[in-house]
């Protein structure tokens, strides 16, 4: 109880009122607040930070040492290719054998770089500096003419010139330091001014190149302190790496541990029965569900807590704005809430005793794969955050906070980004970071309504449903329009195809979860169905208003009216936008029978699992899985195969029911479906009658 | 005016699958009384106090206490305050000491201050572990833990007590420990409402009874009433005369039914329909008639005894 004696300590009255406040929380930090998790805890984090750092630290270039330097002169050249020499200018030039001849071309200063020299006479180079300027022509080297014999030489020509300036010609040591007093004369030219002699210091610079060097104009080797002993350090880039380690080491803890510790947690709850008994007092569920928010993973706040101060002393090094970092804090809090709750919800739905021990397991290591997903296409590890994600997919960038990350790299590296990734591509729209950061809260805080909603609802009452009907189908509104909402809408044909597949994955997802959400147990629905007659006439709705608003009755007609929203509104999207491609019967056609296939798949696997709920049999939730996985894939795959068989077998086949074979056989597999839909329904509907007889009825039906 | 009514019940149903568990019961509570719940296994026990506990929604009815409809749906932090429940299997915290279970509960309860402090002596006190407050739980015997449950449970003061199978794998003086308790509860002007299987239990504490079979509550009764309607009384007499003279003294008698003698050890057994006056004339009367007793007794049938007798007589 170290932490918790010392928080005693520190404040008896405060914990007291805390407690007062919120008893789970209290009860949590109690529990955790121990000798040996609270040391682990400071222990892990400080041992992370000291890991990370010193890793950092070897990453700096460390001092000068002889291995890195290179012979050069002061100033350095680069040649630009041979050009032909005026035939005025064409100077004769004696060679070593002692003949002479005419130059007619000759190599020319492009460029004249100052990196400076680690030794050597640097005074002498700035005389030098002095009398050249580009474009003059070298002529000789030490009185040697400049003249390049084979094609290797004329192809590497600027490699050529400067190994001869510096040591081809006259070897040097560079650790005897006997460079350094050397020279060298170029004979140069000028078109305006006779031949003239430069005399070069020869010099020692380095070569050595490291991220975090600081380079002059030349980019050749890192510069170096005006002694010589040290490379000059970009040190706003070391540590904004240092604040992007530890960033992405405190994102990973948090989703990662924080959701397997709550998992875990509620699992452990559940297996002792202890949560029914929180459940039973006059708490609110929100007020226990905070405290175990807040509790549960404490230490791991603790740990977090203690990297803070190395993390902002990085980012103010780094130069970031606390508007920035707070910015980021933002989003790091409100998007961790949302995989929190997630995490609780999920717990409290799970209630089968195996996957109460993998779930704890399934949902870190789901989190945290979805986060490295995100690092990866941010392209982190590389340094070159960019989203790499269009259309609707860009929806994930408000599920992670690392997308703070890609707003932070122009701001120590403003000379490589030149502020191209300023704003962040939103579809159609650039968002600055403070819209980004304001729309992430946002975002963030409409996914904590929805989960604590259902948490709450879940938690007070194992068997209702997630959501109310009402809400799913404003909830569905609004995924539709986000979903539509972020796709380009003037994309060419090959990107329709791209941002469809996002539009179709999303939706199946968000349908997915909503029908989970809405459905009621086997329990609830036969109840509605034996008893929904007895209730009191000022509680009981008319039967179309109990199956939209209800939240005991049979969801079909909830979930049928929710993928009809979702229908009207994407087949009104793609006609507003993409109309003209709908140009003739054949079009349309196929689009009517993809939508019809598509939404009547998922209505049929609804109606599907809802007929095996009501079928008296154990293991009911993995027959309910299964049988919609099943069914959702049904009658597509069903097409698949007719039309694969058609064209092997039948090929000949050309026409069918008046339409093209092919489109035939869609229109024959949706028919089928409609009519296998339309069977299944009556049967629920059956299912629901026998559920709503009471036992006389049952009784003489049985002996009828 | 009569009783206050501190648990009504309305028609209260409850489905399992398509079993009914409780079939529309109606039940009434007088506040303050001890009201013992009897029934065999999966006679719905159970589910009643789960329902009373707001643990469970019922399928159909309504539940009242102290005059205001309960809704496990949509819950009255108020009214869940005025509740007690102690499930058959209640789990604990191990890891906590027993002060700090009770002040976390105390504090779920809305219990402040110096308030939630005495509250947390007052319920040590009364199950007598004020010396185990700074042990943890694991440390603790079973009664113990019951015990602890018991104090967990009373701890906010509620106004209605539920008690599922609270004694049950207790020994003896445990047991006496909790019913003593229980007694000090009812003291208090708590409602209790318990279940159990220890019938000599519940005919030593109860003020009324119910028994349920098969979901439905086939009696809802006091203990006087239900020893009056349904316990059998028996007079025990012993002469050292003879047993015939005994048996010819007892004929005028119309409450005495039933005869049974045993010449050898000189003692009849008959069944007695009168009350204790009745009992006193027959004793005089035998006196007068010069039978030499050596015993006269009267015997009533046990709790046990009569819910075995209406058990059998339960259509099926």
């Amino acid at each position: 109880m170290l932490g918790f004696q010392l928080l005693q300590t520190l404040g008896a009255q405060g914990v007291d009122r805390l407690g007062d406040w919120n008893p789970q929380l209290l009860r949590e930090w109690k529990g955790r607040l121990k000798r040996f998790p609270v040391v682990a805890a400071i222990g892990i984090s400080l041992l992370v930070q000291g890991v990370l750092m010193l890793s950092s630290v070897s990453m700096l270039p460390g001092p000068v040492v002889s291995k890195d330097l290179v012979v050069s002169t002061y100033p350095q050249f680069r040649w630009d290719g041979i050009a032909a020499l005026d035939s005025a200018l064409q100077p004769e030039v004696t060679l070593p054998d002692g003949q002479t001849l005419t130059l007619t071309s000759s190599i020319l200063v492009e460029r004249l770089d100052q990196q400076s020299p680690i030794g050597g006479d640097l005074a002498a180079g700035e005389q030098a500096l002095q009398q050249l300027q580009i474009g003059d022509r070298l002529i000789a080297i030490n009185g040697e003419p400049v003249i390049f014999n084979t094609d290797d030489e004329r192809q590497q020509l600027s490699f050529h010139v400067n190994q001869r300036i510096t040591n081809q010609l006259s070897p040097i040591s560079v650790d005897s330091g006997q460079g350094f007093r050397d020279s060298v004369e170029l004979t140069l030219l000028r078109p305006d001014q006779e031949l003239f002699m430069v005399s070069l210091p020869r010099i020692t610079l380095t070569n050595h190149h490291n991220r975090y060097c600081l380079y002059g104009d030349s980019y050749q080797g890192c510069d170096v302190t005006p002694d010589g002993q040290f490379y000059q350090i970009d040190w706003r880039k070391w540590y904004g790496d240092g604040f992007w380690a530890i960033t992405v080491a405190m994102v990973f803890s948090l989703m990662g541990i924080g959701v397997f510790l709550l998992g875990s947690n509620l699992a452990e709850e559940k297996r002792r029965g202890t949560l029914n008994f929180i459940r039973l007092s006059p708490r609110s569920a929100a007020n226990i569900l905070a405290g175990k928010l807040l509790g549960v993973p404490v230490c791991l706040y603790l740990a977090i807590a203690l990297a803070l101060p190395l993390h902002g002393f990085l980012g103010l090094g780094a130069g970031y704005s606390i508007g920035h970092g707070l910015g980021l804090y933002g989003a790091i809090a409100s998007q961790t809430v949302v995989f929190y709750l997630a995490a609780l919800l999920v717990s409290l739905c799970i209630t089968h005793p195996m996957l109460l021990g993998l779930q704890p397991w399934l949902m870190a290591a789901g989190v945290t794969l979805f986060q490295w997903i995100v690092l990866v296409a941010l392209e982190l590890p590389w340094g070159l955050p960019h989203i790499d994600a269009s259309g609707a997919w860009l929806w994930s960038v408000f599920f992670s906070p690392l997308v703070s990350l890609a707003y932070f790299a122009p701001l120590t590296d403003a000379a490589y980004y030149e502020k191209v990734v300023d704003n962040l591509a939103l579809g159609l729209f650039r968002i600055n970071f403070a819209e980004y950061t304001v729309l992430t809260v946002l975002h963030a805080m409409g996914w904590t309504y929805l989960l604590g909603q259902a948490s709450v609802r879940r938690f007070r009452q194992a068997t209702r449903p997630l959501l109310p009907r009402a809400l799913s189908y404003g909830l569905t509104l609004g995924v539709m329009a986000v979903l539509l909402g972020l796709t380009e809408t003037d994309a060419n044909a090959y990107y329709l195809d791209e941002h469809l597949t996002a539009i179709v994955c999303l939706f199946l997802v968000y349908f997915t979860l909503l029908t989970l959400s809405l459905v009621c147990d086997r329990q609830t629905l036969q109840d509605w169905a034996r008893f929904r007659h007895t209730r009191p006439k000022h509680i009981r709705m008319a039967l179309w208003k109990d199956l939209l608003w209800g939240e005991e009755s049979s969801p079909l007609l909830a979930i049928a009216l929710n993928l009809l929203m979702a229908t009207i509104l994407f087949v009104g999207w793609f006609f507003w936008n993409y109309g003209d491609r709908m140009d003739t019967p054949e079009a349309l056609q196929v689009f009517a029978l993809i939508v019809a296939m598509a939404v009547g798949s998922l209505f049929f696997a609804t109606l599907a699992s809802q007929v095996v709920l009501l079928l008296p049999r154990k293991k009911n939730g993995f027959w309910f899985g299964a049988t919609s996985s099943i069914s959702a894939v049904a009658f597509p795959c069903l097409t698949a195969l007719l039309v694969i068989a058609q064209a092997e077998f039948y090929p000949h086949i050309t026409t069918l029911l008046g339409m093209e074979s092919e489109l035939g056989l869609f229109t024959l597999t949706v028919g089928l479906m409609a009519m296998v839909t339309t069977g299944l329904g009556f049967c629920h509907y059956r299912q629901l009658a026998i559920s709503g007889r009471s036992e006389l009825q049952h009784l003489l039906k049985g002996a009828s | 005016m009569g009783t206050a009514t501190a648990i009504r019940t309305q028609s209260l149903t409850k489905r399992f699958d398509r079993a009914l568990a409780l079939r529309s019961v109606d039940l009434e509570i007088e506040a303050g009384a001890i009201y013992g719940l009897i029934g065999p296994n999966g006679a719905g026990k159970t589910t009643l106090l789960r329902l009373l506990a707001m643990a469970e929604s019922p399928t159909v009815g309504e539940i009242y206490l102290n005059g205001e409809k309960l809704d496990s749906r949509h819950p009255n932090p108020r009214l869940q305050r005025q509740i007690g429940y102690l499930p058959d299997d209640f789990p604990l915290y191990e890891d906590l000491t027993v002060w700090d279970y009770l002040d976390y509960f105390a504090r779920l309860y809305h219990l402040q201050g110096k308030a939630r402090i005495n509250s947390i002596h007052d319920v040590l006190e009364l199950v007598n572990l004020p010396h185990k407050r700074h042990s943890l739980i694991t440390q603790l015997s079973r009664g113990m833990k019951q015990r602890l449950g018991l104090a967990r449970t009373v701890i906010h003061t509620p106004t209605v007590l539920l008690l599922d199978e609270p004694v049950s794998g207790l020994d003896p003086i445990a047991r006496q420990d909790f019913r003593q308790a229980i007694r000090n509860l009812q003291g208090l002007g708590i409602t209790v409402v318990i279940s159990s299987h220890v019938l000599s239990d519940l005919a030593e504490l109860c003020t009324a009874v119910g028994i349920l079979e098969f979901g439905y509550l086939v009696e809802n009764t006091s203990l006087a009433s239900l020893y009056q309607k349904l316990g059998q009384q028996k007079l025990v007499m012993g002469t050292r005369g003879s047993v015939a003279d005994l048996q010819a003294a007892l004929e005028p008698f119309k409450t005495i039914t039933d005869i049974q003698a045993d010449p050898a050890s000189g003692q009849i057994q008959a069944q007695f329909s009168g009350d204790a006056d009745q009992a006193a004339e027959v004793l005089r009367s035998l006196v007068e008639a010069r039978i030499p007793l050596y015993d006269f007794h009267c015997t009533q049938d046990s709790l046990e005894e009569i819910f075995v007798k209406i058990g059998h007589t339960q259509p099926t």
